[in-house]
């Protein structure tokens, strides 16, 4: 790779990541605006809802009760206990709230603690373990895949494709040679493809993807 | 009273799928390109899926919440960008850059074509509101109506792409 295409590279990667903290920055300073279909949510509104009365908000919580529902809502760590009406009208999934489920809610309030609800759905709290659990597992997946056919090329600053791919269980025995690769300890750039070389793929390497 | 800025709020859980259908739909939609482009091996299958997680980086939040960068920094911050076109892209452009010059262009386009399903299926996303995430920002701050057709702690979205990654996968062994 030509110095002229490196130096371009390193510049370009420090301007992107410049302009990404930027944007982090600017997003944060956005705030809602029911113009655009954007609504305050409970982190907005539990510190002061009388500031909220007569607008249309979003609120998330635990049922405490079902006639009327009543749920705890948990925001920037205050407790604003919610009385919503006409919840089970206004359920778009999810059964009727019972004690103990998460409720999502939508709609207009009316004084500091009661929501005239248009929108509604329950989850039951284990279903939240559940999109942890599986995002987890595909987290892991492209991280393995990544690691058996990716390594970084530490004197280029790349990442490349490797000539060949790893097998899922060179990754599982750190001290095998076949992983010796991934650790980087003693890599340099006139070394890596004779590691590369030597390293035996499995057929697995090849057929797992 | 003045509206709090957004990184006072928690990122919007509700408008994200879980990662694993992403990922899943990543994978089909690479390998299924990859019976067209003779390239496009399943390392670069894998470059999609990178693709398909970017707008969850959002959820570096669990790690290093938006709060203790405020406190520490005394800067309005949120991770939230990731997960919105402006964030998205420059993490595309940086995952682009990152490549080799020989195989710049398929990086970028496999991070770009993950990362653009992503969005497409975040879009179909139940909001309580009824209304999806600013996923043009900074173009604009508009939230376009929301499709609800499922919710992120639906079992059946990871399910159906499981089964058709599985034939795709097979299809492929087979050819």
């Amino acid at each position: 790779m030509p110095v002229d295409d490196h130096r371009r590279r390193l510049l370009a990667l420090v301007l992107l990541v410049g302009a990404l903290f930027g944007v982090f920055v600017w997003y944060g300073t956005v705030t809602y605006d029911p113009a655009l279909n954007d609504y305050p949510g409970e982190d907005d509104v539990a510190p002061a809802p009388e500031a909220y009365v007569g607008e249309r908000v979003s609120l998330d919580g635990e049922v405490l009760a079902t006639d009327p529902v009543v749920v705890e809502v948990d925001a920037e760590g205050e407790t604003w206990i919610v009385t919503l009406e006409h919840t089970n009208e206004a359920l778009v999934r999810g059964d009727d709230p019972a004690v103990g489920e998460r409720l999502s809610a939508h709609g207009t309030l009316t004084d500091s603690n009661t929501l005239d609800t248009d929108r509604a759905y329950t989850r039951e709290p284990w279903e939240w373990t559940y999109m942890y659990a599986i995002s987890a597992v595909g987290a892991v997946w492209v991280l393995g895949r990544v690691l058996t056919g990716w390594r970084v090329d530490r004197d280029q600053l790349t990442v490349v494709p490797r000539e060949q791919r790893l097998a899922m269980t060179d990754l599982l025995s750190p001290s095998s040679d076949q992983a010796r690769d991934d650790t980087t300890t003693d890599e340099t750039a006139d070394t890596e493809d004779d590691a590369d070389a030597a390293m035996a793929p499995t057929a697995g390497g090849e057929r797992d993807g | 009273m003045t509206p709090m800025p957004r990184w006072h709020r928690q990122p919007e859980v509700s408008a994200m799928a879980e990662l694993l259908t992403h990922v899943l739909a990543a994978y089909i939609l690479a390998t299924l390109l990859s019976w067209r482009y003779e390239w496009l091996t399943p390392q670069f299958v894998t470059v999609a899926m990178i693709g398909a997680m970017i707008p969850d980086l959002s959820r570096l939040d669990l790690l290093i919440p938006t709060d203790l960068i405020t406190a520490v920094f005394g800067i309005p911050f949120d991770w939230g960008a990731f997960h919105v076109l402006g964030g998205s892209l420059l993490a595309v452009a940086i995952g682009t850059v990152l490549a080799p010059a020989d195989i710049r262009r398929r990086v970028g386009a496999l991070l770009f074509l993950g990362m653009a399903s992503h969005h497409a299926l975040d879009l179909l996303l139940l909001n309580v509101s009824g209304y999806s995430y600013a996923v043009l920002w900074p173009l604009t701050g508009y939230h376009p109506p929301s499709p609800d057709l499922y919710l992120s702690t639906d079992r059946w979205p990871a399910l159906c792409s499981a089964v058709l990654a599985a034939a795709v996968w097979y299809a492929r062994d087979q050819r």
